[in-house]
């Protein structure tokens, strides 16, 4: 009854996993969109900086296409993830209602590999959400001028989800290669 | 972000000063700007941010009462805030432009778990729980940051002269009040204003670098 406990809590923590991590994404491309559209306003806006830095226009014309790069990098990666934490907890589903009748005994073996993995994988979404909640107050908060500074800091970002696909991917061919 | 915006750019913008001594510092001495003053555009308030924009410190210089009266003193002190931080955030870019040496871009990693105990172990469970508890843990700490974020509140200064309006972290206004400050309030005013920005800067600084790491 232990492991079916661990296995439904880590079935759950996969669910809210994928709608926090959305939520999260969401929000973050929302407030980095904010920050170019920002970025753009200060040229036009606010005569004080152009007038002195007379490239200034051009500098952050070049963030602002950087940035907006890695939005789109990060898109596909994030989803990917998504994704993934949505079909494992689907897949994960009908078991938990098999684990209501004594059949659910005869999946024991499998299902310890099952829970490991998809604590470690919930785990990573949390993680994720976590970071991009903290990058979107970031860009709440960054001056318009900043833009350059924060571009540095969402690349590092769009590795790290870059790097969690694989990392996800690979649990799922070790969980494979267990299941035998 | 500030309703403060009634005098036209012109070359009596204490900020366009400013902005040229800044370029110029920046320009001939790579190592300046550990702590950055920046002005409104009257050049009675004045702020003070490090290096990466956080408050520091805020005042007002003689003459702030017939420049910006009391209802737009808090203004004017936001509006010296944005200078300052304006001006921190240029620095990478004249530093850039001036040819000195960035630091390299770093590429992102991601820290490897631990791995679980064997399925077989007798500490599996205990262990695969104790990951369950801390993704969660990481979950709602950053639904409780997003609520900060999304919802409006006012940090107000002890005294009654100076409040801001902020939603998370960033200010979407500031006023003087509820008490309409008087000439003679200075020392209290500044004393609120400073005190309002600290206690939005504590909140900040325990958000800020987590998602970096």
């Amino acid at each position: 009854m232990a492991a079916d406990g661990a296995f439904r809590a880590a079935t759950e923590l996969l669910q809210e996993a994928a709608g926090r991590l959305s939520d999260a994404w969401q929000q973050l491309a929302e407030s980095v969109r904010d920050l170019i559209e920002r970025s753009r306003l200060l040229l036009r806006a606010d005569g004080v900086w152009p007038a002195v830095v007379p490239d200034l226009p051009a500098q952050v014309g070049e963030a602002i296409t950087a940035v907006d790069g890695l939005l789109g990098r990060l898109g596909p990666g994030v989803e990917r993830i998504i994704e993934l934490l949505r079909a494992v907890a689907g897949r994960a589903a009908p078991v938990l209602s098999l684990m209501e009748t004594a059949i659910s005994r005869w999946l024991g073996p499998a299902r310890a590999g099952n829970v490991a993995y998809f604590a470690d994988l919930g785990h990573l979404g949390a993680d994720l959400t976590g970071r991009f909640v903290g990058a979107a107050i970031e860009a709440d908060e960054t001056a318009a001028a900043g833009l350059l500074a924060y571009a540095g800091d969402l690349r590092r970002l769009a590795d790290r989800v870059d790097l969690s696909v694989r990392r996800a991917a690979d649990w799922a061919t070790d969980l494979q290669r267990l299941s035998g | 972000m500030n309703s403060f915006v009634h005098a036209r750019k012109t070359d009596s913008d204490a900020r366009l000063a400013d902005a040229r001594r800044f370029v110029s510092d920046v320009e001939s001495s790579p190592s300046h700007a550990q702590r950055i003053t920046g002005p409104d555009r009257t050049g009675t308030a004045w702020a003070v941010v490090d290096s990466v924009g956080r408050f520091v410190d805020i005042g007002l210089r003689p003459g702030w009462w017939d420049a910006l009266g009391s209802d737009d003193v808090a203004a004017g002190l936001i509006e010296a805030l944005e200078s300052a931080r304006m001006k921190a955030a240029l620095v990478p870019l004249l530093r850039r432009r001036n040819g000195t040496p960035q630091k390299p871009d770093t590429i992102g990693t991601l820290t490897p778990l631990p791995d679980l105990p064997s399925p077989d172990a007798a500490d599996f469970l205990d262990a695969a729980r104790g990951r369950i508890a801390e993704a969660y843990r990481l979950i709602d700490e950053a639904g409780k940051r997003m609520r900060e974020r999304q919802a409006p509140r006012v940090v107000a200064g002890p005294r009654g002269l100076f409040r801001l309006h902020v939603r998370g972290g960033r200010i979407e206004r500031a006023e003087a009040g509820p008490r309409r400050p008087t000439p003679g309030d200075t020392e209290r005013l500044v004393a609120d204003a400073r005190d309002a920005l600290t206690e939005l800067a504590r909140g900040r600084d325990d958000t800020l670098g987590v998602w970096r790491s």
